[in-house]
């Protein structure tokens, strides 16, 4: 019989995270329909190759249905692709799923992680995520790597090494809520302003505007 | 105070009621100034100081000082980029392009945080490639198009002068209805200035055309090539000191008839609304860039820069519009870059062909008309067409019967009612995947 694996730290995957290699941030590949497939990474082959390196099976054909019915739902022309970049646009999701698979590979998953708890985080936790993080962020922005690092815990039901199941439960939920509000805040001054200069616009089509010197 | 001429003075006003009141003058269909206050006149000059002492800066293998700067303010400050967050450490090329359609869908969103909207003004572009936008702008950056003017004019040795006793520039149009008006500019020390329309019937009698310009006798015509071949038909006695051509691509032997015709430079600018006057054409088709903070690359479709000397699409970062960041702007207008004497230059534009159409009156119509004509009406796709013995093809795809009767109408409208139309009607997808050029004509402005 062997030891239980010993549990990951948080402050390891943050840093793990930080490190992300660039071919994970590259667009992900998808292909809509009949239309020719745009983007670079396959996501579902950086994901089964993931979950065998972690000791898990690979991604079998029901497992890909799965990822694909939580990932590249809503996804139907691949002028939705086009909104690369944006929060909540699908490939933000799968942007997302990709770094998520880079965070499995971290050595200290090797035999915590199950297929169905992995797909679960990548696709379903990850799709709620990404609703309102920048894929990206959950790189650069020391906040959102521990927001996704303890995620992906709690989707595995690990607790963090030096934490109870109290404080990570915590933790998580804080940062959650707190990323919640700001973007709640930035929604809102963003539209007030939207309107300001929308109304400025209307404002000045009943003045007259000055004059243009030569044609463009 | 005078909020549509803040820098009037009575000298600058009598010449305002006298281009006004000119017995020759065209109808005026607005009534505007250049709205400009003594605080926007400085910022101009500063303007005019940064143009003359300032070179771009930067070369093919050496981005602008500036780039780093202006990619950390747009990533912090402007909604549109906001939504990137690529991080200011990521490398320029990996950040996400915007395009005309952005701008059109949510001019608002390319506003900074930070800029003041209390001088907003706005105008709708042409359209002449793609669809119409409204740019937005203050009356400042309005007049700072005159230093760049000015710079263009020196390429060829020519001097804009200030002063209130006469008219600097006047501005020629030629559209079957667009607005006109006159007015007197600050930053030229009050120097008249009027935005005048060719087309016949936008006169009391056409033949007044030249009466009145000869008139007011500007120093400096602006327009574009199909507004002044129409001025080289005209008997004019006075001669300007240069023509400004912009807003379509002028050919060569356009421009060689018309500084033939006319005795003057005639000098060539590539503008766009967003990014304003951006280079001057030189001899040999090369365009010297005019402004001191505007970064242009080519790219191709999926974002990489060509390589030097192969055509792509201009794209822009900078600028002098506070209202409009520009982070790799594609502009929608086509062009190869290559190392210049001042850094780069860019050649062998493509697109922005002018198109003329005729009416079965003789009327010579810009094809922007027949697009205006046209625009309520819900096509897939269409195509007007008008072979050089004046017979036109008109062909649609899709639409309801209305729109296709619609659409009949009002091309008759514009091209009278004895217009040989021949109309073909096709279904919706009958073309898709393929590109429709919308107006083509075998007539030529030469």
């Amino acid at each position: 019989m062997t030891d239980a694996p010993a549990r990951p730290a948080v402050a390891d995957l943050v840093r793990w995270l930080a490190e992300c290699p660039a071919d994970f941030l590259r667009p992900p590949r998808v292909r809509i329909g009949t239309h020719d497939a745009v983007g670079e990474v396959v996501v579902e082959a950086v994901i089964s190759d993931v979950l065998r390196g972690a000791g898990a099976a690979g991604l079998s054909d029901d497992d890909a249905v799965t990822l694909h019915s939580g990932l590249f739902s809503h996804l139907r022309h691949p002028l939705d692709v086009a909104e690369d970049g944006l929060v909540g646009s699908p490939t933000n999701r799968l942007s997302g799923a990709l770094i998520g698979a880079w965070l499995l590979s971290h050595p200290a998953f090797v035999g915590l992680v199950d297929a169905d708890s992995a797909l679960t985080f990548l696709s379903m936790t990850m799709a709620e995520l990404m609703k309102i993080v920048l894929a990206r962020r959950c790189v650069t922005d020391d906040d959102r790597r521990e927001e996704m690092a303890r995620l992906c815990l709690r989707d595995l039901s690990v607790i963090p090494a030096g934490e109870t199941r109290e404080q990570a439960q915590d933790r998580l939920s804080s940062l959650s809520s707190v990323e919640r509000q700001r973007v709640l805040r930035e929604m809102v001054a963003a539209e007030k302003r939207a309107a300001a200069v929308r109304a400025a616009m209307k404002a000045q089509q009943a003045r007259e505007a000055a004059s243009q010197y030569s044609g463009v | 105070m005078n909020e549509q001429q803040p820098l009037i003075t009575e000298r600058g006003q009598s010449l305002l009621d006298w281009i006004r009141e000119h017995p020759a003058a065209p109808h005026w269909r607005h009534r505007t100034g250049d709205r400009l206050t003594a605080a926007g006149r400085e910022a101009v000059q500063a303007f005019a100081q940064e143009i003359a002492t300032g070179t771009p800066g930067w070369s093919l293998s050496k981005p602008p000082d500036w780039l780093d700067e202006e990619v950390a303010r747009c990533l912090d400050d402007v909604p549109m980029y906001r939504r990137h967050h690529v991080g200011a450490r990521s490398p320029f090329a990996a950040i996400p392009t915007v395009s005309r359609d952005d701008l059109a869908h949510e001019p608002w969103a390319f506003v900074p945080d930070s800029a003041d909207i209390g001088e907003l003004i706005g105008y709708a572009t042409s359209g002449t490639t793609g669809r119409p936008v409204d740019i937005l702008s203050t009356p400042t950056t309005s007049s700072m198009f005159l230093p760049l003017l000015q710079r263009a004019l020196e390429t060829r040795g020519v001097a804009l002068q200030a002063g209130d006793d006469g008219v600097a520039i006047v501005r020629l149009e030629y559209h079957a209805s667009t607005y006109t008006y006159c007015a007197l500019s600050g930053y030229l020390g009050n120097a008249g200035f009027a935005r005048v329309n060719l087309f016949p019937t936008e006169w009391r009698d056409p033949e007044e055309r030249s009466a009145f310009l000869d008139a007011m006798d500007p120093q400096i015509y602006t327009g574009n090539p199909i507004s002044l071949s129409e001025l080289a038909l005209l008997p004019l006695k006075t001669r300007p000191r240069a023509i400004i051509s912009s807003s379509m691509m002028l050919s060569d032997g356009l421009r060689t008839r018309l500084e033939e015709h006319f005795a003057c430079p005639v000098v060539d600018v590539y503008a766009t609304g967003e990014a304003g006057p951006t280079a001057v054409g030189l001899a040999g088709g090369e365009f010297q860039l005019l402004q001191p903070r505007l970064f242009v690359e080519i790219l191709n479709p999926d974002g990489t820069q060509v390589e030097p000397g192969d055509v792509g699409e201009v794209t822009v970062t900078g600028g002098f519009n506070p209202l409009i960041a520009l982070l790799r702007y594609r502009t929608g207008d086509y062009a190869a870059i290559q190392p210049g004497s001042d850094g780069v230059t860019l050649t062998n534009f493509a697109g922005r062909t002018p198109v003329l159409f005729v009416s079965s009156d003789g009327l010579r119509i810009n094809s922007l008309d027949i697009c205006k004509a046209l625009r309520p009406f819900a096509f897939t796709q269409h195509k007007v067409h008008q072979s050089s013995d004046g017979t036109v093809l008109f062909d649609i795809w899709g639409g309801d019967k209305s729109d296709q009767l619609g659409g009949q109408q009002a091309l008759i409208g514009i091209l009278g009612a004895d217009a040989a139309i021949t109309v073909a009607v096709h279904a919706a997808n009958a073309a898709a995947g393929q590109k429709v050029v919308p107006y083509t004509s075998d007539i030529t402005l030469d």
